[in-house]
């Protein structure tokens, strides 16, 4: 079955690696279009992509989802897609949500190793906060899918790309009264947890954020990136996002987590599984992380951690 | 103050988490017949309810769609502080999705009977978490929708709500009816009482049946989706308790293991 691929990429420039996403569920013979809003330029004629949809209207608003379900509305009108792909930013789901809902369209949000087969789209997701993982089946076309991560993977380069043609796409944006008063931006992005070999890893076991060097220091003596729970970011905001590890943070792999003062819930749990060697600090020798560790360390942290940081740098210099 | 503003309330009986275990036969999960529970955004949801309520005066509704165990959700949602429960009964034996719930929940709001100032949904529900549900409705009804909201306050017609994007915090101001979806961080729903949760238990729940609010035939032409194979990923661990009678004993056996591991200092 050959199936046409609609791509909506709310970044500026639009990752091309959507576009190979699409290509790839287009099959042999299928067709793909970009969904972008250029405002300035024409987007890069390359990759894959048979045609670019390009929203030119000044009042558009990449930052608002109601106006890329608009968007997306009007691109879907026009190409008939049977499938409609976006990338995992908060933006872009609220867009997919709001754009099905028109159509009344089955939705996959956070799907990966996205399949289209004769019975429907399939897709590979977590479940149960993270608990468990499982294949959603959408039946029907058209099928809209958000993925989990943001694609990576380009295909060949040097596909030609002269098929492609760029229309312009005039659409019809909410009237409602809607106004951005303001945006505290994050910190700039600190780490990449994603790319860490080794990560040391905070949770509430840790009383204030004055304590918070003694577990720089471990990291340090490791050679170890910070890594966090949701409550140290979002209800703390001890440490940027970037540090959060789990179901709605980052998704880690490293070699060796530590994870210094955290309960072990589901919802972290799922963002540490595919690290090789778990270690867990814990005053609790009941806590859940010790059942998801090698090694389990069961003591107060306040004590542990310094005299680890301790013994690990006298056995640095003493090389 | 007599107050006639309503705030309404989105609440999903969905899977207990963790409660939730895998067949040992098959290592597969049931998921028709796993336990349940209030979704937890969706209880934020309900606390940021009342204290609109508690703010502003007005109703507090809440609104599930399920079959008759989701009346849990309803009772739980009054304890908490609602003052009415509507259940969306969807048609005997079929099933639901994100999808079919955001339709029943869209054409419930979107009826005279379901007028709202503000509807709240929690961000994504503990068991399947789409992230779908609040945009939708917002979508159906031509309304506003401001997802991942950490903050809002009501005055007149005016929202304003602080949301959480991935690069930074946004102030949204935008005029009700409104949509908006929050997590765990808006507030920390309070503990239901003995008299609150004897109380709720009193109250009503009404019915309405989903067939009665969508056209023929009643939900969405296409099937809902499916899920298969769900499963407990399995990662074997070692589970060994480092030993060591003191800080610096347990310190030097750990070293002494993550360098067997390959994994010593810097
Ligand atoms: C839909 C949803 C999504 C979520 N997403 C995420 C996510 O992405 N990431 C995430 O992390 N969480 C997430 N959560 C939250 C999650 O459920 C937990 O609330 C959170 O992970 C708990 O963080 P914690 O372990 O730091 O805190 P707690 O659960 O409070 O645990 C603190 C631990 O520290 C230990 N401790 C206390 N003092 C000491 C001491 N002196 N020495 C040693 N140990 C000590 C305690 O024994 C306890 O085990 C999500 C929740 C929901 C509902």
């Amino acid at each position: 079955m050959t199936e046409r691929v609609l791509c909506v990429s709310s970044r500026a420039p639009p990752s091309p690696a959507l576009s190979w996403v699409g290509r790839n569920l287009a099959g042999e013979g299928g067709q793909v279009a970009l969904l972008v809003a250029d405002l300035e330029a024409p987007p890069p004629l390359s990759g894959p992509v048979d045609r670019t949809y390009r929203v030119t209207d000044p009042a558009f608003d990449r930052g608002r989802g109601d106006h890329w379900a608009a968007a997306i509305t009007e691109a879907a009108r026009a190409f008939k897609p049977t499938i409609v792909v976006t990338g995992p930013s908060k933006v872009e789901q609220e867009a997919l949500a709001r754009a099905a809902a028109g159509l009344s369209a089955p939705v996959i949000t956070k799907g990966r190793r996205v399949r289209a087969a004769a019975d429907g789209v399939h897709a590979e997701r977590d479940l149960l906060s993270g608990n468990a993982v499982g294949t959603e089946t959408a039946s029907g076309r058209p099928v809209f899918v958000s993925l989990a991560e943001e694609p990576t993977v380009t295909g060949e380069a040097g596909r030609p790309s002269s098929a492609t043609e760029t229309v312009s796409l005039a659409v019809s944006l909410p009237t409602y009264r809607f106004r951005r008063v303001s945006m505290q931006p994050k910190p700039a992005q600190e780490v990449d947890l994603e790319a860490a070999d080794r990560i040391v890893s905070v949770g509430r076991g840790l009383q204030r954020k004055e304590d918070l060097p003694l577990v720089e220091a471990l990291a340090t003596a490791l050679g170890a990136a910070v890594g966090c729970t949701r409550p140290i970011a979002a209800e703390s905001g001890w440490l940027s996002d970037d540090h959060w590890v789990g179901l709605t943070g980052h998704r880690v792999r490293p070699s060796l987590y530590v994870a210094v003062g955290i309960s072990g819930a589901a919802q972290h749990l799922v963002g540490m599984r595919d690290s090789k060697l778990v270690v867990a600090i814990n005053k609790d020798a009941n806590a859940p992380i010790f059942d998801q560790a090698d090694y389990q360390v069961v003591g107060d942290l306040y004590t542990i951690v310094p005299e680890l940081t301790r013994q690990l740098t006298a056995a640095k210099g003493s090389r | 103050m007599a107050s006639n503003r309503r705030w309404t309330v989105a609440v999903k009986h969905g899977v207990d988490v963790n409660l939730t275990r895998a067949d040992p036969s098959t290592g597969t999960i049931d998921l028709a017949h796993a336990p349940r529970k209030t979704s937890d955004f969706d209880r934020n949801a309900v606390e940021e309810a009342v204290r609109l309520r508690e703010k502003l005066g007005g109703t507090v509704r809440a609104v599930s769609v399920g079959p008759a165990s989701s009346r849990e959700a309803l009772r739980d949602a009054m304890a908490l502080g609602a003052d009415e429960a509507v259940l969306l009964v969807p048609p005997a034996g079929a099933a639901l999705d994100s999808r079919g719930a955001a339709m029943a929940l869209a054409a419930f709001l979107g009826s005279p009977d379901g007028g709202f100032d503000l509807a709240l949904f929690g961000e994504g529900s503990t068991d399947h978490f789409s992230g779908t549900v609040g945009p939708w409705v917002a979508s159906m009804l031509g309304l506003p929708s401001v997802c991942h909201v950490r903050k809002l306050a009501v005055d007149g017609t005016l929202l304003t709500a602080f949301r959480d994007l991935e690069d930074g915090v946004e102030e949204i101001e935008t005029a009700l009816p409104a949509i908006v979806t929050v997590g765990q961080e808006i507030n920390t729903p309070r503990l239901p009482t003995f008299m609150s949760t004897l109380k709720a238990s009193k109250k009503e729940v009404r019915e309405v049946s989903i067939e009665s609010l969508l056209p023929p035939p009643g939900g969405p032409a296409l099937g809902p989706n499916t899920l298969e194979s769900v499963r407990i990923p399995a990662i074997p661990r070692k589970r060994l308790r480092v030993p060591g009678s003191d800080p610096a004993g347990v310190a030097a056996a750990l070293i002494e293991v993550l360098r067997g591991e390959g994994v010593g200092p810097a």
